[in-house]
């Protein structure tokens, strides 16, 4: 845009300050900095605001020559340290790295470089910069002076940890004992994340606590770890959600975290009060990342079902302990439904849940007041982790079901849905007329023309205070179902010098065509609705009512993979598919109905445990399962017939398929 | 309606919701109380000033970003680096303009017009080696050659790689 901006040689410091401080990323900053004196001191606080370091060596470098013996105040400087997985080097190359620090700093090289764990002269000295509110630690094996470490930071507020390798402690020798007394209810930390956790290698590990079991549990660099949510401040959580984090977070909630503190040596008083650690009074938002929904199959029956009970029954006591302040829960993957009533938690203050469909019934109780819905099923983790989409019909009995709650109070809801419905639009208008946030995903399919050019008038009309609406394909844009302009505007020559004429021609069509149909709906959408998205990769935009819809692109970086999910249809038609699996009912209700066949696990159930027809559904299940059909259900076609019969008998039937080999 | 006056004398009139999205301006009304009194702005040209309205005009009715900037804003801050397509056709004005704009929103605090000048500048800035920042803005190269090696030697850590 512009070759020239000799003009801004008279711009204010503040200005330029202000100007360097756009840059986001470190790279940008380092080349201003590298420009000229007056951008070096300009810059130069910006450029340290935020520190990434990805070599042990770059930051030896550092050290030495930038902080060491530096006079100002550039140490107030960084609030935030970004450590990388490639930080400790490899053994090979650490041999050709030289250590221009005090060697005292460096109490044994090999053992600290063998093990590959973070040295603790690099955390150590990270405590000159009193600022630093932020620390994040990336894939990198944490060492025992980790603990200690955190206490150097009076301003830190996020702490994040992701596939780290937990610290180990070695058990104490006497005399050492009150180091490792560490009171992780006073960390200043409001936000921990604590991800994708592993044990080192030892298992000699001293322990914070006890709780039950769990004193010699093989995880307790794990179990250690999970201390730190301890702190008093802590308003934000994310973690994975397993087996140890649900036992240490179930017992904390209970109050049966008993610490193992050694006594102090010079403590007079008779007797030592046993402490006990407690759960963060003030939590607001919750994040659990956990098994999805398709790997529980892995898992034999077995431990499929004593871990279903063990974490439902700790996510119950976790929930019950934070009901009274959790404003958000998310969860990434799936966690199993409270059918027992007395492990259902009333969290009245929750106003945002974003997670499996399944769940929402398990929080969304009467009392409940939900202003934000995020609907998110997750497929496979080895295809990364994708949103995947669930039947209109089904979200649509999710929703619609009475059971004291309220809908009144829903300010926003995103769903992915597989295959549009024409009705969806109108469940949606007659169910949450308060929206202001409407996002709608679909798999498969499009409204046609007919369908979107009366959008506006027959629905959205009733939304009136919808400020943003969403409703695109994830695939391709489905060009021949926006309305298009008279052929006319095709003949336009392509203003764009562009080698790919054809592709741009099509592009502005498509725009022309968006830009038609909003001015068609514009007159009926109300004034607040000032962002509507009809394809993946842009939004049209306008300040107000009055104003010309303008078009924005969306920047995806990252959001999309281009892995593509298994196909299931290859085994199952897709019509066959029409719901997933419960596998709670299949624990809840008897033996175990999977049996094998042709090489897979087929689990077929009836959805939801609410019906309003539980006597219809109960024998159905019974005539399914107790059927001679379903055991000799050995070929795909008996399978289908089954399916089909399922469903003349009213029912919504699920089926899931694993591949057992 | 408002009544402003720029530095070349011409008069400009505006809805007060459009004036007010001027910190500056708002915090005079609030001073001078209900009155007709025009508002001189001694800073700002009637062809810088005929932008910045165009500018408030288009946003007028949007909130206006809090007063004190806590960690929540950092991060709204960092989520929207982009510049909206209206924005950025906005900001498509030659480098006096554009000079002006920025020295006119810092002057009247505008804070949202102030991140969109910023950012254009900024932009210019984005994946360009420091010789070629040095072309942007004809800046001349005052380090000695040991002062750059020691630069570079010092902040290596911040090349993305």
């Amino acid at each position: 845009m512009y070759q020239n901006l000799s003009r801004f040689q008279e711009l204010p410091d503040v200005l330029w300050i202000l100007i360097f401080e756009q840059l986001t990323r470190p790279q940008d900053r380092y080349h201003v900095v590298q420009t000229c004196r007056k951008f070096y001191f300009l810059a130069l606080r910006a450029l340290y605001g935020e520190l990434t370091y990805r070599h042990i060596s770059h930051f030896l470098d550092n050290y030495s020559s930038f902080w060491a013996n530096r006079g100002d105040d550039m140490t107030t400087a960084p609030r935030s340290v970004h450590i990388y997985k490639s930080f400790m080097p490899s053994v090979e190359y650490s041999s050709g790295l030289s250590w221009d620090l005090p060697a005292s700093h460096w109490p044994d090289e090999s053992t600290v470089l063998k093990s590959r764990e973070l040295p603790s002269m690099f955390m150590q000295s990270l405590a000159m910069f009193p600022n630093i509110r932020t620390l994040i630690f990336d894939n990198v094996t944490l060492p025992s002076e980790f603990y200690p470490f955190l206490f150097l930071f009076p301003q830190l507020r996020e702490l994040t940890l992701l596939d780290c390798t937990a610290p180990c402690l070695y058990p104490l020798s006497s005399g050492e004992s009150k180091e490792k007394t560490f009171s992780f209810e006073d960390l200043p930390i409001t936000t921990l994340r604590l991800t994708g956790i592993r044990r080192s290698h030892t298992n000699v590990s001293t322990m914070f606590s006890a709780v039950g079991s769990m004193v010699a549990s093989e995880d307790v660099d794990h179990y250690n770890l999970l201390h730190l949510a301890a702190a008093k401040n802590l308003h934000h959580l994310h973690i994975t959600w397993n087996i140890v984090s649900a036992k240490f977070f179930g017992a904390l909630a209970q109050g049966r975290v008993v610490g193992l503190d050694f006594p102090d040596d010079n403590d007079n008083s008779s007797g030592h009060e046993r402490r006990t650690w407690t759960f963060p009074p003030q939590l607001e938002s919750l994040r659990l990342s956990t098994r999805m929904k398709p790997d529980w199959f892995h898992l034999s029956q077995t431990s499929r079902q004593s871990e279903r009970r063990n974490l439902t029954k700790h996510l119950s006591f976790l929930l019950k302990e934070c009901r009274g302040t959790l404003r958000k829960l998310e969860i990434e993957g799936y966690v199993h439904p409270f059918w027992d009533p007395r492990k259902r938690v009333t969290m009245s203050r929750l106003e945002v849940y974003e997670g499996p469909l399944e769940f929402l019934k398990s929080v969304w109780t009467p009392k409940v007041d939900l202003k934000h819905i995020r609907i998110v099923e997750m497929c496979h983790s080895e295809l990364g982790g994708r949103r995947d989409g669930l039947s209109w019909t089904m979200l649509r009995r999710a929703f619609s079901e009475k059971r004291g709650k309220s809908r009144d109070f829903v300010r926003s809801l995103d769903v992915k849905i597989l295959v549009w419905e024409d009705r969806t639009l109108k469940d949606i208008a007659s169910m949450f007329e308060k929206l202001d946030e409407l996002k709608i995903e679909i798999v498969e399919g499009f409204p046609d023309q007919a369908e979107l050019s009366s959008m506006a008038h027959r629905y959205l009309t009733r939304l009136k205070s919808l400020s943003t609406f969403e409703l695109f394909n994830s695939g391709p844009v489905p060009l021949q179902t926006i309305p298009m302009p008279p052929s006319s505007l095709f003949s336009f020559p392509s203003s764009s010098s562009s080698s790919q004429g054809g592709m741009v021609e099509d592009s502005d069509c498509f725009d022309r065509a968006v830009s038609q149909l909003l001015s068609a709906w514009d007159r009926h959408l109300s004034h607040s609705l000032s962002e509507i998205r009809l394809t993946p990769t842009c939004v049209w935009r306008r300040a107000n009512g009055d104003d010309q819809w303008c078009k924005r692109m969306l920047d995806l970086t990252g959001a999309t993979s281009d892995k593509k999910p298994i196909e299931l249809d290859a085994l199952i038609p897709r019509n066959d598919l029409l719901l997933s699996h419960t596998i709670d009912h299949t624990h809840d209700h008897g033996p175990d109905h999977a049996t094998p066949f042709a090489g897979m696990i087929m689990i077929l159930e009836t959805i939801g445990s609410y019906s309003d027809d539980r006597q219809s559904r109960a024998n159905l299940r019974r005539e399914l399962f107790e059927s001679e059909q379903w055991v000799s259900a050995r070929l795909m076609r008996d399978a289908h017939a089954l399916l089909a019969r399922a469903r003349r008998l009213g029912a919504d039937v699920g089926v899931f398929v694993e591949d057992v080999d | 309606m408002v009544t402003l006056v720029t530095s070349d004398n011409e008069k400009f009139t505006a809805d007060k919701e459009v004036a007010e999205r001027s910190v500056l301006i708002k915090n005079m009304l609030e001073d001078v109380g209900e009155s007709d009194q025009p508002i001189p702005l001694p800073n700002v040209s009637s062809s810088v000033l005929k932008k910045v309205l165009e500018y408030c005009e288009h946003h007028r009715g949007e909130p206006l970003p809090a007063a004190d900037a806590d960690t929540t804003q950092d991060d709204t801050r960092k989520r929207t680096t982009d510049i909206s397509e209206w924005d950025q056709k906005f900001i498509t004005v030659d480098q006096e303009m554009l000079f002006e704009i920025i020295l006119a929103a810092n002057y009247l605090d505008i804070k949202s017009l102030l991140d969109v000048g910023c950012k254009t500048v900024a932009n210019m800035i984005k994946g360009k080696t420091p010789e070629e920042i040095r072309k942007l803005f004809n800046i001349v190269n005052d380090f000695t050659p040991e002062e750059e090696a020691q630069i570079k030697k010092e902040n290596e850590w911040a090349e993305d790689r």
